[in-house]
């Protein structure tokens, strides 16, 4: 299984809103490759620290930081993906 | 004296940190006339108070006038106007 994480602020930005919205639909999608976390918050902050993310939105794939500050596209979010070994 | 209260998350989003940038230019350049108050996180009573639920915002004076996004700095200069900036 390829570990997708998707960090939030608390409360949310737009583009925490997004990229969660985003990511549940996406591993959805390929719920039998990709398993879906997302972190939100203070109780993150441990892992956001140890992935030295600078901010939130972020996506973290198989333990890689892939996407930070910005929700990305479907289609960017499915590359990161593949990257990390799904077959899309 | 304007109060400036900029509310970000925990951790901070790409629009939070652009926020405290424009923030540390404002103080630079209107020190004087403005007062700057941070809600980091979810626990200030002020986030339901001005019914606050997307970051980062900025209530200037005592209206809230941006919410989700960090504007411009001619934005947020004109937002001080409007409050009474001189």
């Amino acid at each position: 299984m390829v570990q997708l994480e998707i960090f939030s602020g608390d409360p949310p930005c737009p583009g925490c809103v997004a990229i969660i919205e985003l990511a549940k639909r996406v591993a959805e999608q390929y719920a039998d490759q990709v398993e879906l976390t997302v972190l939100v918050g203070q109780e993150c902050m441990n892992k956001f620290e140890a992935y030295k993310l600078f901010c939130v939105p972020a996506a973290v794939v198989n333990g890689t930081v892939r996407i930070e500050g910005m929700c990305p596209s479907e289609q960017t979010l499915k590359t990161a993906l593949r990257e990390g070994g799904v077959t899309l | 004296m304007i109060r400036i209260e900029a509310f970000v998350s925990v951790p901070p989003c790409s629009g939070g940190v652009a926020l405290k940038r424009l923030l540390k230019e404002i103080e630079a350049e209107f020190g004087s006339q403005v007062e700057i108050v941070y809600h980091t996180g979810p626990g200030d009573k002020e986030w339901e108070e001005y019914a606050i639920s997307n970051a980062p915002a900025l209530v200037v004076g005592d209206l809230v006038k941006f919410v989700g996004l960090a504007p411009s700095k001619e934005s947020m200069v004109s937002a001080l106007h409007e409050a009474g900036l001189e």
